[in-house]
């Protein structure tokens, strides 16, 4: 990921908010892994047959098709996928299955962030 | 006797008036007199003793008096001892119910003022985080680019290959 360098005044903000957490010593909190957002499927989601798919970007058909295979893989059964873009999101995937939710977005994984600074 | 002049019936016939006046003056002055005399000398006596009783009695009642005097004094000393000894334990009380009530509510306030900065640290907290999460979404969202996306979303989807079925 390439990224833009930060404005002088977004710099010095963050750089404030940085060294104000450092002093609670909340700072040791990092952004959740991956794989602590990621949850076993739910008996229920063995039963269902649709899955509702966000991304902040259109997926190619080289990731639906493996989308597709670790789906059926983990629930079961092959499950029609309702690909929805959503912007919001910033990175990562949102996948909701009945009542099994795996959301590794990069906006699920700030408010992670944030609420255990808070 | 004749040769001396004195006439032997003369003279017992003056000693006879000499008796009778004697046994007169003896049933008419002497006895009153005397009984006069008796019954002053015993009213006298009464009085003296009356008056002796009297003194008696004031002394006594005087006696008295600077008794009841004295122990009045003794009560008021006593009294006014017990007020002040009162007032000072009473003063003493005032004042530690008035230094208690004071520390009470100087930690009072000590405890609100500590809510009050805790809370306000907490929001101010609170503020600067939502603020930098909402700052990290707009830079994210302003610098990442489609291909960023795609790496995330493949190193998304190899770590939901190991979940686990």
């Amino acid at each position: 990921m390439s990224l833009q360098p930060l404005t002088k005044d977004a710099r010095g903000f963050v750089d404030g908010v940085v060294d104000y957490l450092k002093k609670d010593g909340k700072t040791r909190s990092s952004a959740p892994k991956v794989q602590a957002l990621l949850r076993k499927v739910t008996s229920q989601a063995h039963k269902e047959g649709t899955a509702t798919v966000e991304s902040p970007v259109s997926l190619t058909l080289g990731e639906k098709q493996q989308l597709n295979a670790v789906l059926a893989r983990l629930i079961g059964h092959s499950v029609h996928l309702d690909i929805r873009v959503n912007p919001a999101l910033l990175g990562g995937i949102r996948i909701l299955v009945g009542d099994w939710i795996v959301d590794t977005s990069l906006t699920h994984q700030l408010e992670l962030m944030g609420k255990q600074l808070i | 006797m004749e040769k001396l002049g004195i006439e032997p019936s003369l003279l017992l016939a003056q000693i006879i008036n000499f008796a009778i006046i004697v046994v007169v003056l003896s049933k008419l002055l002497y006895k009153p007199i005397l009984s006069m005399l008796e019954k002053r000398k015993r009213e006298i006596e009464e009085s003296l003793r009356l008056t002796d009783k009297l003194r008696a009695d004031e002394e006594k009642l005087l006696e008295k008096k600077n008794k009841v005097i004295d122990e009045a004094r003794r009560e008021a000393v006593q009294i006014i001892e017990e007020a002040r000894k009162q007032g000072k334990e009473e003063e003493a009380a005032i004042v530690k119910a008035a230094r208690n009530e004071a520390e009470q509510i100087l930690v009072k306030g000590k405890n609100e003022l500590n809510t009050v900065r805790e809370k306000m640290e907490k929001d101010v907290r609170k503020s600067a985080i939502e603020l930098a999460t909402l700052m990290s979404k707009r830079l994210l969202s302003s610098v990442m680019t489609s291909d960023d996306k795609h790496k995330i979303l493949a190193k998304h989807l190899k770590e939901l290959e190991g979940l686990e079925a």
